[in-house]
């Protein structure tokens, strides 16, 4: 018994020394926590080879096998020399180059497959900016770039360096500026937007984003008709919402393609205030009550859907006690809007991934653009007519390589969209940025990007503020967590977007050119382009890097961009 | 850390060592059912959390349906809730808290962001005891006069003020108007966390003066004291040795409870503060469900807690001798 109780005690001192152990080395200089690191990643890396079962390290961080190997780059993909290949695309896409700026598709050096881990901490790429010798992305604090002085683009920046501080706190960063630590802050706490102007006195400034607010009716809950949805929308008044709840900030929307890419601000009636013709063809559709309106919780929409409820109330005197506001945490609510399990008018927002009026139609509303399809028609908008409108669009820019062409078969697209009601465009969003007086020549483009070509800085480096990123591989990097100005800065793709207009340059390309209509591309690279660290940039460095984002086991977020390309499925086949 | 060190004070300290031993012994035997109970429950939670976290990754794009199987396969989501659970506690007794959804192993996510949560919480835990004590004996010694009202009224007010307007005051005072303070990061180590320990401290500290404050007022009422004051020993000696000795009980009751809470209270400090703490990361991680970085944090949250109620049991021993360790 006694030695029993012994035994025990002798168990627990050591579970205490171990606790207390664990405590004290916790504390431990930074140096020495880096060391830690690379020595878990390792030994977590071997089990994994060892015994598969007890692995939950993510595939990533194992060896990945080089994706030169036959069979396991993209079919589609043809490296023809150093300098050239070719993308088969499965459909036919007239408007392929200008996608080519997104992160999915930046070129990977060799060393990024080595150790995908390491390589997302410090990642080498070939843009204007990289990490200095020994330095590494520090979560939650910081990411402090230098300038490449290598680097081949024809936009070198004037500016060293660029720090972005990591912060989760939009009233700190005004702060920060305010006490002039933070040289560019690029957006304003609600509570700050009527000092601004004030505070920065000819140092704050407003850029479309080209984002979009909207709220959409499931298509497949048949008692909201075609007149109901247009009285529904008829009966918000955009304008009033955008000055009372959002303070000015954002332009409303009566159109779902944005004004810088052609939208129109009379799109059908459908779109805009009418209050007297909404309560007539409300009446004459016949009483619709006791239906949810739905919005994710956390995401700051509870006053704007509320005070659309409120002007259904006011305009048609539907009963806004019977209406019941459903929210979901955002996870939930994507989940509902894939099944088709809204009951309900839902919000949704949409930013755009390359600038064409086609980016704002077709992922949203065709009737192939389902979640089932991997597109983003929560509504399951299904009109044939629509499809048929884009698909001229498509041929006609095919035809003559002229975006300009394809603009009035876009038009008569969202037409038939405005008169259907399906979606009720509400907000277009805009960037409000205020930056310091060390810095000049301060532009932000259509994707929340500050321009770091044309910024110039008297101390020679410009801070930032920055939300702390899922991922700096590009093949992971999301562009909703605003991570895109770095990705942008590390990397340069083949095309790029001037800050200041917003059009579409060749960047790392030398041509992007297609004989069959958007069917097959060839692309040929610039000459003299290297990664950070000396290793030349080719052909092969953009079809490697591709295939291995293409690759779903690796489990890469921006996956799906690559479907496109001949060879997706076989890839994905084994 | 310290708080981890401390702990074999007693052990060395105490001369009735084997009551005392085998006290603590049952009490760290207790931590074992509770370790497990507040695993499966907090395992639980994440797990009924509606939605699924492979589809919050991506956003406003849905992710391709090959990916989302890969990311579910690699995280065990696919698996029963009580399968996820028995992977998950066994990887925790190997060393393994499994990875975040960057690939990431948990252990050091938290290694990495322990050093500046313990370094705010103590430092909070610091002002809370030399400002909240000092203030409250004060007060309790000088009942009913102006610095009492003032310590009265001025505790009142901190605690009727949410934590996120002060800490935002804070920061335009003292970091904007007067940049005494950084007003946020945790570049200048140490310094930087001044202000945030303050604002964080701040609630707990009004709690302290006024527990101290009054248990002072009341012991001070006591039998024992006038007997002291016949005695004829002088004003110090009776407050200093007798009359605090029994009014701080309450208090280190309080304290202690309190230090697990700052530890696991600094949410809000921590992302106005823009410190990469625990808290942050565990903000993050709930929002994006990711559990094993949630229940990690968690269940350190709660050993932490638990270590710090030992505490404060073995030190009533301490503080008032009458109490027996059985």
């Amino acid at each position: 018994m006694q030695s029993h109780s012994s035994r025990w005690r002798l168990v627990l001192l050591l579970a205490v020394f171990a606790l207390v152990v664990a405590a004290c080395s916790s504390d431990d200089s930074s140096d020495d926590e880096t060391t830690t690191t690379a020595a878990a990643e390792t030994t977590t890396t071997a089990a994994a080879t060892d015994d598969d079962t007890t692995t939950t390290t993510a595939a990533p961080s194992e060896p990945v096998e080089p994706p030169s190997e036959e069979g396991t780059t993209l079919s589609g993909l043809t490296v023809v020399d150093e300098k050239t290949f070719t993308a088969e695309l499965n459909v036919a896409d007239p408007e392929f180059p200008v996608q080519l700026a997104y992160t999915a598709y930046f070129p990977l050096p060799e060393v990024a497959y080595e150790n995908t881990l390491g390589y997302n901490k410090a990642p080498i790429g070939n843009g204007p900016f990289m990490f200095p010798e020994g330095g590494e992305w520090e979560q939650d604090i910081a990411i402090d770039l230098v300038k490449y002085p290598d680097y081949a683009g024809e936009r070198m920046p004037t500016i060293d360096g660029i720090n972005f501080v990591i912060t989760a706190d939009l009233k700190t960063n005004y702060l920060e500026a305010q006490a002039g630590n933070l040289d560019v802050v690029t957006g304003i706490d609600p509570d700050f937007l009527a000092s601004a102007p004030t505070d920065f006195p000819d140092r704050y400034a407003t850029s479309p984003s080209t984002s979009i607010l909207y709220m959409a009716f499931p298509a497949y809950l048949p008692e909201f008709t075609k007149e109901h949805r247009q009285a529904l929308s008829m009966a918000i008044d955009r304008e009033l919402i955008i000055e009372k709840i959002f303070n000015g900030s954002g332009d409303a929307a009566h159109s779902v393609v944005p004004s810088n890419l052609g939208g129109r601000s009379d799109v059908c009636p459908s779109w805009n205030y009418d209050p007297e013709m909404a309560k007539q063809i409300w009446d004459a559709a016949g009483p619709l009550e006791g239906f949810d309106v739905w919005f994710n919780a956390g995401g700051g929409h509870e006053t704007w859907v509320e005070a659309v409820v409120n002007m259904w109330d006011n305009t048609l005197g539907l009963d806004s006690s019977t209406v019941t506001f459903q929210t979901a945490e955002w996870a939930d609510y994507l989940d509902k809007a894939d099944n088709a399990e809204f009951t309900g008018p839902f919000r949704l927002g949409w930013g755009q991934d390359y600038p064409s009026p086609l980016n704002f139609l077709e992922p949203l509303y065709a009737s192939y653009s389902t979640a089932a399809d991997g597109g983003s028609n929560a509504s399951n908008y299904n009109n044939p007519d629509f499809d048929a409108a884009l698909a001229q669009g498509k041929e006609a820019i095919a035809a003559s390589g002229q975006l300009a062409d394809a603009i009035p078969f876009y038009e008569a697209a969202e037409d038939i969209l405005c008169d259907d009601a399906q979606t009720m465009p509400i907000r277009f969003g805009v960037n409000q940025f205020v930056w310091n007086e060390d810095v000049d020549n301060v532009y932000m483009d259509a994707y929340s990007n500050v321009g770091y070509d044309l910024i110039t800085s008297q101390d020679g480096t410009v801070s930032q503020d920055l939300t702390n990123p899922a991922s700096l591989f590009p093949m992971d990097a999301n562009e909703s967590e605003g991570t895109a100005v770095l990705m942008g800065n590390l990397f340069t793709g083949l095309v790029q977007f001037d800050a200041a207009t917003g059009e579409p340059y060749m960047a790392n390309a030398e041509s992007i050119t297609s004989d069959d209509g958007g069917k097959t591309w060839t692309v040929v690279l610039r000459d003299g382009w290297t990664f950070h660290n000396g290793e030349p940039v080719t052909a092969q460095s953009y079809v490697d890097a591709w295939s291995f984002g293409a690759k779903a086991s690796l489990g890469f977020q921006n996956n799906s961009f690559y479907k496109k390309f001949v060879g997706y499925d076989e890839l994905n086949a084994e | 850390m310290v708080l981890g060190c401390s702990l074999a004070l007693p052990l060395v300290a105490d001369e009735e060592g084997t009551d005392l031993g085998r006290y603590l012994i049952r009490r760290v035997l207790q931590f074992i059912p509770v370790f497990f109970g507040a695993t499966f429950l907090i395992f639980a939670l994440v797990f009924l959390m509606p939605g699924d976290p492979i589809r919050a990754l991506s956003g406003d794009k849905p992710l391709a349906p090959e990916v989302v199987v890969a990311l579910q396969e690699r995280y065990h989501l696919d698996e029963p809730f009580y399968k996820q659970y028995a992977i998950y506690i066994t990887n925790v007794f190997q060393g393994d808290f499994g990875s975040d959804f960057r690939g990431y192993p948990v252990r050091d996510l938290m290694l990495d962001r322990l050093p500046v949560t313990i370094r705010l919480a103590l430092l909070a835990f610091l002002f809370e005891v030399v400002i909240g004590l000092t203030a409250g004996v004060v007060a309790g010694v000088r009942k009913g006069k102006f610095f009492d009202s003032l310590v009265l009224v001025s505790t009142l007010v901190v605690i009727a003020i949410p934590i996120f307007v002060l800490g935002f005051i804070g920061q335009i005072v003292f970091g904007v108007k007067l940049g005494w303070f950084p007003i946020s990061g945790y570049r200048e180590g140490w310094y930087s966390l001044m202000l945030p320990a303050l604002v964080l401290a701040s609630l707990s500290l009004a709690y302290v003066a006024r527990l101290s404050r009054t248990s002072l007022v009341e012991n001070l009422r006591a039998d024992y004291v006038r007997t002291a004051r016949a005695k004829g020993l002088s004003t110090s000696r009776v407050i200093g040795i007798h009359t605090l000795r029994n009014s701080l009980i309450p208090v280190v009751t309080y304290l202690a409870v309190d230090l697990g809470a700052l530890m696991g209270g600094a949410i809000i400090t921590e992302t106005i503060f823009n410190l990469p703490g625990l808290g942050r990361a565990v903000f993050d991680a709930a929002r994006a469900q990711e559990g094993a970085v949630v229940i990690g944090i968690a269940t350190f949250l709660v050993i932490v807690y638990m270590i710090a109620n030992l505490l404060v049991d073995v030190l009533y021993g301490v503080l008032d001798p009458r109490i027996r360790y059985e």
